[in-house]
């Protein structure tokens, strides 16, 4: 059986910031996830409208195509025009299935395979960093935004970290099953 | 083709996180003491923003490789916000972290299945040394994020409008990672 360690960290990774997102996005209306903190910055749904379009660009059959799909138009990424939370939901969904199935079907033994963004040659490794590098930073401007969002319309802030109880759950998301040993 | 940049995924974290960092940090240098600890109404950066914000990333890698090593964790980096450091303290900090962390690299590249175990509020948490330290190369960029956010929002001709990209690609064009 190949091995998976380091594949599988990243998955937890990956998991994490998905948890972490979806976590803040489902204490906001859907009025409050298309409003922006100022005109600078992007509302949390065009951020995960982003993030959805992005995974599903770089991960869709990665290691045969470029990461930069003929049909990704990234510049309509950054216009809200979802007509209800469902449709945004299923551009994210869209998006972290796509990277979730690619992540399944990898070993470490890919890692040194070379793939393509916009016609630059990546490691396998390297477009793994790039990638959850590039989530990790959406996620925390997702998060930052819900709570200033929750704090604004006095929403009461379920905790994002470990919950009481959650433990099992938390050993899950970091790449650990306590019944099957490290994944 | 070119050759491809590093197939090794810990020293592109790695080396992207002590960059990233270090950006925001010398964009900090430039803040007043005041601008540089005003508060954010969310996360660290309530009570003492950009400086508590960079003051819990920092101190995160120094306590993460502690707990990867496996040794005693050292304590927060500052018991309080009433200790506040400039920015090039800060630096010297994260250098110091950062330099604790590449110390562990070629552990964790020889046995990154191995189990450490942790111990957060008297709870145990078990989990992989791979997934530890890709965990903790990337806790940095989540609040990268939110750093840039406080910078826009100070407001600060020169600063808040003219704020880098912090993304492994931009990384990647000031470095040479190529093996």
């Amino acid at each position: 059986m190949p091995t998976r360690t380091t594949i599988s960290a990243f998955e937890s990774e990956f998991r994490r910031y998905r948890k972490l997102a979806e976590g803040a996005i489902e204490q906001l209306t859907w009025e409050q996830l298309r409003q922006s903190l100022d005109p600078e910055t992007n509302s949390i749904a065009v951020i995960m409208k982003h993030v959805g379009g992005n995974l599903r660009s770089r991960w869709t059959d990665a290691l045969t195509t470029d990461g930069e799909k003929a049909w990704r138009n990234r510049d309509t990424e950054f216009v809200d025009d979802f007509v209800d939370r469902a449709a945004l939901m299923t551009v994210w969904n869209s998006g972290w299935n796509v990277v979730e199935s690619q992540l399944a079907s990898f070993a470490d033994d890919d890692l040194v395979k070379t793939l393509s963004i916009r016609g630059e040659p990546h490691s396998l490794a390297l477009a793994l960093a790039r990638s959850v590098s590039h989530t990790a930073y959406h996620t925390g401007q997702i998060v930052q935004i819900a709570r200033v969002l929750a704090s604004r319309s006095g929403v009461d802030w379920k905790t994002l970290t470990v919950a009481r109880g959650a433990s099992n759950q938390f050993n899950s998301r970091m790449g650990f099953d306590a019944g099957k040993g490290p994944r | 083709m070119p050759t491809p940049i590093t197939s090794d995924p810990y020293d592109v974290l790695l080396a992207h996180n002590v960059w990233g960092t270090r950006e925001i940090l010398k964009l900090c240098t430039r803040l007043s003491p005041e601008q540089f600890s005003q508060s954010f109404p969310v996360g660290p950066a309530e009570k003492g923003g950009l400086h508590a914000t960079l003051k819990h990333i920092i101190g995160a890698m120094g306590r993460w490789s502690d707990r990867i090593a496996p040794r005693p964790v050292r304590p927060f980096l500052g018991p309080t916000d009433v200790v506040i450091r400039t920015p090039e303290k800060l630096d010297e900090i994260l250098q110091s972290h950062h330099n604790d962390l590449a110390a562990l690299a070629p552990s964790i590249r020889t046995d990154p299945a191995r189990l450490i175990n942790v111990d957060f509020g008297g709870k145990q948490f078990t989990f992989t040394a791979g997934a530890a330290y890709i965990h903790v190369l990337t806790h940095g960029h989540y609040h990268h994020a939110q750093c840039i956010n406080i910078l826009r929002h100070l407001g600060i001709p020169g600063i808040s409008t003219h704020l880098p990209e912090l993304d492994v690609t931009d990384w990647q064009t000031t470095s040479d990672m190529r093996d």
